[in-house]
């Protein structure tokens, strides 16, 4: 298992636009990636729908856990979406 | 020949091929399923349906607007797929033994109430998303071509009722270059004249 921390930056925080192209990344990789707040809710953010529902705000801190498959170039691939649109 | 009578809509004279349009019934009941499977696999046809629509909308958005306005539809689509919506749909259908219809409408409700009881005007328009999304599939399911009518050429429209369509939209250039590329025809004709025992009351000339 794999694990990074990531301060939101996007003004909207995590809205459907990221939120899409995330799951359909992550529908491509052989990895469990789920994603969790501060307050101990998560997702799986394969699921749209239930990423949206979390309420990810700019400046929340989140969790990124990567499990199963390739978790190192798989995390790395998380890390850079996270980077470049979140 | 058949000489048939009904109320003008439109001016003028008009010669072409004659288009039957009858609203199907569009009420949901809560009235048990015969065939919980044969429900789920409505629900798949009418998943895959909405899906290519959407391609096709998106598709057309980059073309004409570019990326931006495809992102729409591209995240409508993926709604339309979402592993927590469908499941619901699905668990619908098992525990309350209800309709494909049925289904569809809690997982709509249930997932555009979750989002609207979020902060912010944001998520308010998420919600309304889930709302057009879960009309999409309900058309599908039921047999509604978008737009009304499924037509590759002018015609003339025979309707028993003609108000809930929005005229305006037919004559106009978007509407007319939507039915051409085609959403795909869901709305049969019935065959001349069994289902009008009595003339349709209007009729309507699309140019």
């Amino acid at each position: 298992m794999k694990k990074f921390e990531y301060v939101i930056t996007d003004p909207v925080g995590i809205h459907a636009r990221p939120a899409g192209q995330l799951a359909k990344i992550a529908k491509g990789l052989d990895s469990t990636v789920t994603i969790g707040k501060a307050d101990g809710k998560s997702a799986v953010v394969t699921k749209l729908i239930a990423v949206m529902g979390l309420g990810i705000k700019q400046g929340d801190t989140v969790t990124v856990t990567v499990e199963g498959g390739a978790e190192e170039t798989n995390a790395a691939a998380m890390e850079q979406f996270f980077k470049n649109n979140l | 020949m058949i000489l048939m009578q009904g109320k003008g809509v439109s001016k003028g004279a008009a010669n072409g091929p004659i288009y039957f349009f009858q609203r199907p019934n569009t009420t949901i009941t809560d009235a048990p399923a015969a065939d919980i499977e044969a429900e789920k696999g409505r629900i798949v046809a009418a998943q895959e349906k909405s899906i290519t629509q959407l391609n096709l909308l998106a598709d057309r958005a980059r073309e004409e607007a570019g990326d931006e306005s495809a992102m729409l539809f591209e995240t409508h689509a993926m709604f339309v797929e979402d592993d927590d919506y469908v499941e619901c749909m699905m668990n619908a259908l098992e525990e309350r033994h209800c309709t494909a219809e049925k289904a569809v409408e809690i997982a709509g409700e249930e997932f555009s109430t979750m989002l609207a009881a979020m902060d912010g005007s944001y998520m308010q328009a998420r919600a309304a998303d889930i709302k057009d999304v879960t009309r999409r599939i309900l058309n599908n399911l039921i047999g509604i071509a978008e737009g009304g009518i499924d037509s590759e050429e002018p015609v003339i429209l025979a309707a028993d009722d003609l108000a809930p369509l929005k005229h305006s939209s037919w004559t106009s250039p978007r509407f007319w270059a939507s039915s051409h590329r085609g959403a795909p025809a869901t709305a049969t004709p019935p065959s001349w004249p069994a289902p009008w025992a009595s003339p349709p009351s209007a009729a309507w000339v699309r140019r």
